[in-house]
């Protein structure tokens, strides 16, 4: 969460679409079984790999630890990329766009961008799968100084770009007030 | 090709070090979720969902090295 300012409030909280999740969970479910795969395949191709390995005790019990250590790790991937992914957001308030940045699990940037100093707000939403699931890219600019943040599939894009000019009519009328 | 072995000292070294990549990540994640999600709900059923489901795969693989260890 951001530290916030005497009279500000969150209006919303815009992350990337769940689309972008799918990379990384049918990854995730490629490599759970991997194994499994990989030992059929071996069989279909008469290549018993079992007769390579000598085991001390009965071969079903350190198979299935392996194993179950193995779908560990790929959960512990897929905990990170999701991470990641829902720590990345835009927290729109009624007087400033702050973008979070979370790059990996050690690096994370915010940017912060008043909202009277808005300029333009764009939407690009380009592709079949991305008009069908109502995902595209939002810029934000500002003026005088040259800057400029991005969300890339960002969620209801044409909605999230509504509730910025919204919020900057309130907040150029709570200004002139 | 040479055959190898499985042994006792084999399957706890790899489980001593998978459960050393685990700790490091689950506090690593933790810090991440307390730090920046504190109060979401979506967070802390995450957080629910990722304790729940790694400890039993971890469960499972203890009891399969103990019973293998001690069969």
């Amino acid at each position: 969460m951001i530290k916030m300012k005497e009279g500000e409030r969150v209006l919303k909280e815009v992350r990337r679409h769940w689309f972008v999740m799918l990379g990384p969970l049918f990854s995730s479910l490629f490599l759970a079984i991997t194994p499994l795969a990989l030992i059929l395949l071996l069989k279909i191709f008469s290549f018993d790999v079992f007769q390579y390995l000598f085991f001390e005790g009965p071969s079903v019990y350190p198979l299935m630890a392996f194993y179950c250590l193995w779908l560990l790790l790929v959960f512990i991937f897929l905990a990170v990329q999701w991470t990641e992914y829902y720590l990345d957001v835009w927290y729109i308030t009624n007087m400033r766009i702050v973008d979070v940045e979370q790059i990996g699990l050690f690096s994370r940037k915010a940017k912060t961008l008043n909202l009277e100093r808005v300029q333009d707000a764009t939407v690009e939403v380009s592709g079949f799968i991305a008009t069908m699931l109502n995902f595209g890219v939002i810029h934000v600019q500002t003026a005088g100084v040259s800057r400029e943040i991005l969300l890339p599939h960002s969620r209801n894009p044409y909605d999230v770009k509504r509730l910025i000019f919204k919020a900057i009519e309130e907040n150029n009328g709570f200004k002139d007030e | 090709m040479e055959s190898v072995e499985i042994s006792n000292a084999l399957v706890w070294a790899v489980t001593g070090g998978v459960f050393l990549v685990y700790v490091i990540f689950s506090i690593v994640l933790d810090y991440h979720w307390r730090k920046y999600g504190a109060g979401n709900s979506v967070i802390s059923l995450a957080k629910k969902v990722y304790f729940i489901i790694s400890g039993m795969l971890l469960f499972v693989s203890l009891v399969s090295a103990l019973i293998f260890t001690f069969y």
